[in-house]
This record gives C-alpha cells, sequence and structure tokens, in this order.
C-alpha cells in the first residue's frame, strides 16, 4: 500500500472495499495491492487500483479505475450510477471505452457510490498531445477512428430502458438548450452582452434538428486516451443526453478545443476529412457543414457558460479553489471575441 | 509596474509584482509535476489581479461611454439612462439583445467586439 492510500478515506474502508469487489466479481478475494488518486477532476475523483484477484472469472492481477464524486458535485453532472448506465450502454454498442465493471449504490462500502472500470493504457493529456506527433498513432487514422466512434455513440437511439433517466429527447435539442443557457446566465446575475447575442443569433438561425441520438456532450482532445499505436478509450460519460448529433460533432471541432493547433479542426489533431469520412463512413449519416458551424458557435457558448459556472462555484459554492476561479475568469473573454468573430452582421440572415 | 512608495512603504502592486517574480523566477524552477502546474496557476492569479489593480484604461471608458448611448436607444419611454449604473445598462442591453431589438445592427456588434477585446488583453 503506497502512503497515498494509508493516508486516504479509501484506508479506513479498504477491507469493506475488498469485500464489495470479491463478491461482484464472484471472486474467492480480492486483494487491493495498491490505489493511488488521479489528480485531474474537478468533478469526479478517480483511483487507480492494482487488484490482485484470486478465484472467479477475472482471477489475476486486474489493473482498475474507481471512479466516484468529488468533494462537490456540480448539479448538471450526472450520477455515477448513471453513468455506469451510459458506459455500459457504449460498451455493448461496441464503442472504444474502459470496460465497465462494477457499479456500488450502497453508501456503506466507501461513503459515496462509486464503479469500478477496467484500466487502459495511455494517456489523455492535450498538452502531450499537442507536443508528441506519435502519440496516438496516425493522426489522419486517429481522427478517422474518433469519427467512426461517435458514430457508433450515435447509433445508441431512443427509447432504451435502461437509459431511463435521461428523459424525453427535446423536440429541438438547439431551441431547448439556448433556453437553458439564457436561463444559466440569468442565475448567475446577467449582463453577458457577447453571449446574449451570440445566443440570439443562434436562436434566430438553427438548423433543422436531426436525431436524436445518445450525445456524449464532452467528445473532445483531452477526453480520450491514446496509446503510441492509437485510441485506447473514451472517457468523461457524465454529461451523456439525448440530442441532434451534429452537436458533438461540433464540439469535437470547435476552435476552443484544437489547443496548440488552430489549424487542425478536428480536434487540434487532424483536419476535418479523415474525421468526417470516418463519421459518414459508419453512420451512413451525412455531415452538413452549415449545422456543424451552427453547433461549433453553440459549443463556444456552453463552454463560455460552464467556465462562468465553474467560477461562481467559488464565489457562492463554498468551493475556494483557484482553478475554478480563473477558469470563470481566463476562459470567457477568448469565447465571446470567437463566437462575435463567427456571428458577425454579415451572418445573419436578411429579415431575421 | 505602479512603484509608488509612500514613506518607504512599496504599494501593493509593487508588492504583488515582487512576489510574481519571485515565485516565478526563484521557486518555480525547483518545480514539478502537479507542484509546477500549481504555481504557473498562482502567477496567472496575481497577473490578473496587478493588472485589475493598475485599473481600467481609457478605453474602457469610453466603451463603457457608448455601451450607455446604445442602452438609450432601448429604454421605455420615461427611464433616462443617467439614473442607471453600469450593471442596469448591462441588463438593459441584454434584455434587448434576448429579445430581437439589437439584432445583426453592426454598431452594437463593433462595440461588443471592442469589449471582448478589451477584456481578452488584460488576460494576455
Amino acid at each position: 500500500m503506497t502512503a497515498d492510500l494509508a493516508e486516504s478515506r479509501l484506508a479506513e474502508r479498504k477491507a469493506a472495499l475488498e469485500g464489495f469487489l470479491a463478491a461482484a466479481a464472484g471472486a474467492e478475494a480480492v486483494e487491493i495491492v495498491d490505489a493511488r488518486p488521479l489528480t485531474d477532476g474537478a468533478i469526479q475523483e478517480n483511483w487507480l487500483l492494482d487488484l490482485q484477484v484470486s478465484g472467479g472469472a477475472q482471477a489475476g492481477a486486474l489493473e482498475a479505475v474507481l471512479r466516484t464524486d468529488a468533494r462537490s458535485a456540480v448539479a448538471v453532472s450526472r450520477s455515477r450510477a448513471e453513468e455506469f448506465a451510459v458506459l455500459s450502454a457504449a460498451h455493448r454498442a461496441g464503442v472504444t471505452v474502459p470496460e465497465p465493471l462494477w457499479l456500488c449504490t450502497d453508501h456503506g462500502v466507501i461513503g459515496k457510490p462509486f464503479y469500478v472500470m477496467r484500466r487502459v493504457g495511455g494517456t489523455a493529456a492535450p498538452r502531450r498531445l499537442m507536443k508528441e506527433s506519435d502519440l496516438g498513432g496516425d493522426r489522419d487514422e486517429l481522427a478517422a477512428r474518433l469519427g467512426r466512434e461517435l458514430a457508433r455513440i450515435h447509433s445508441i437511439v431512443p427509447p432504451q430502458a435502461e437509459l431511463a433517466f435521461l428523459g424525453a429527447p427535446p423536440d429541438n435539442p438547439a431551441q431547448a438548450a439556448i433556453a437553458r443557457y439564457r436561463g444559466y446566465l440569468d442565475d448567475l446575475g446577467g449582463g453577458f452582452l457577447a453571449l446574449e447575442w451570440g445566443l440570439r443569433w443562434c436562436e434566430l438561425h438553427a438548423p433543422p434538428p436531426q436525431g436524436p441520438v445518445l450525445l456524449h456532450q464532452d467528445f473532445r482532445t483531452g477526453n480520450y486516451m491514446v496509446d503510441r499505436q492509437g485510441l485506447t478509450g473514451i472517457l468523461d460519460w457524465e454529461f451523456a443526453e439525448w440530442g441532434d448529433p451534429m452537436s458533438d460533432i461540433g464540439w469535437f471541432c470547435a476552435a476552443c478545443w484544437r489547443y496548440a493547433h488552430p489549424e487542425l479542426e478536428a480536434g487540434g489533431i487532424a483536419p476535418r476529412g479523415p474525421f468526417y469520412r470516418g463519421y459518414e463512413a459508419e453512420s451512413g449519416r451525412r455531415i452538413d457543414p452549415e449545422a456543424v458551424a451552427f453547433w461549433e458557435i453553440m459549443a463556444h457558448l456552453r463552454w463560455a457558460v460552464i467556465a462562468l459556472q465553474q467560477g461562481e462555484r467559488t464565489l457562492s459554492g463554498g468551493e475556494d479553489s483557484l482553478e475554478l476561479a480563473l477558469t470563470g475568469r481566463v476562459y470567457p473573454p477568448a469565447l465571446e471575441v470567437e463566437i462575435l468573430r463567427q456571428t458577425a452582421p454579415q451572418r445573419w440572415r436578411a429579415g431575421s | 509596474m505602479t512603484d509608488r512608495t509612500e514613506g518607504g512603504e512599496p504599494g501593493g502592486a509593487r508588492l504583488l509584482a515582487l512576489a510574481r517574480r519571485e515565485l516565478l523566477e526563484a521557486l518555480l524552477p525547483q518545480l514539478d509535476g502537479d507542484a509546477r502546474y500549481r504555481a504557473r496557476l498562482i502567477a496567472n492569479a496575481m497577473k490578473i489581479a496587478a493588472r485589475e489593480l493598475a485599473g481600467e484604461g481609457p478605453e474602457r471608458a469610453e466603451i463603457a461611454h457608448r455601451l450607455r448611448g446604445l442602452a438609450a436607444a432601448v429604454l421605455p419611454g420615461g427611464v433616462e439612462v443617467s439614473a442607471l449604473n453600469d450593471r442596469e445598462v448591462s441588463a438593459a442591453l441584454c434584455a434587448a439583445l434576448r429579445d430581437g431589438r439589437l439584432d445583426g445592427q453592426p454598431e452594437v456588434h463593433a462595440l461588443l467586439e471592442r469589449l471582448a477585446q478589451a477584456r481578452s488583453s488584460l488576460l494576455d
């Protein structure tokens, strides 16, 4: 056991957790050989678990990840149980994800709900993907693969009994999102002129809705793992929702998620071509560039609203985090510049 | 950098600038991993705070003045823009943007771009 585990909350729960894991795995016993925290999540808490499983289908060494809520959960984020259900649905649909193993909703084990998934190798860090051009394998192939993966996610359509918690899909996802963001801005105290300008443009220029399909809603560079060969897993399913498939494509391609490579319009890793072709080949759906352009503006608006909400958590949410405070302060102005650039007066339809 | 001393007492802006330099030059090189990342966050926060302490330039004042001019045109009859504070001016403009009274207007767009650029450049 490392110092991290010894000093952590997990240490005093070790026996209970081992007991749960043994029962869930149908094993005689499970030993937690090591546990290390991953510090990346502002919303979730992740632990790397090295397990030794005795007996049952998983017998042997098992590298896993335990995912649970961080101290403060965000209202818009799904519960761990719901996330586990979405991850399981994606796994069944053939999406490359860390294999979901066991869900525990009993607060008695580690004090809050959690689930365990098989660990995948590689890294998701955008900084490394931007710097190391050989990471993720051939980048055009990686982009095409991500297009195919996204198409598989979008192959899941309502209704799905095990995803009933997602509710009924909105009739018009774009207008529903615009109304939601306006509500969030009002809750934040209002006065966000550039965002109001952008939202009004979107209200008038939304393309006809497509779908509904299952959306990942945070499908971008930074949320998939790669090693030297290619993709190893798509992560962070906590924002999944029914909606318009073009919205996930716009989020992936939006300028705000291209990091150090704005010229590589598919997530800062490749041109759009391979990504679009992979998506179209797998889904049989044609990508309308104008619809994607609309959803890229929506992506900037959504990220600006989320950044402001994260900043607000440090003001009234009782969470004194410098990282969250800077998120609310640093990102919105540049997003506003981009939103205004993409909604210039000449892009307003006459008569609108 | 504001370098105002009062009887040998360096001002807050100077202390902040010196503290940031100390952090970046003396401490950061000794850090790595998560600690290095956190030190950069701290340095960034200090830079923003220092610029804010230095006050808003004439550009921001002019933008605020022009926003008042725009608001005057969309306020309901009988309400004088001079009676509103900046927050109320913004709220009036937001309401007009939302209900379509300023749709696609080049003058409004140009002003919002200036404002966003000014806000953004504070962070560069």
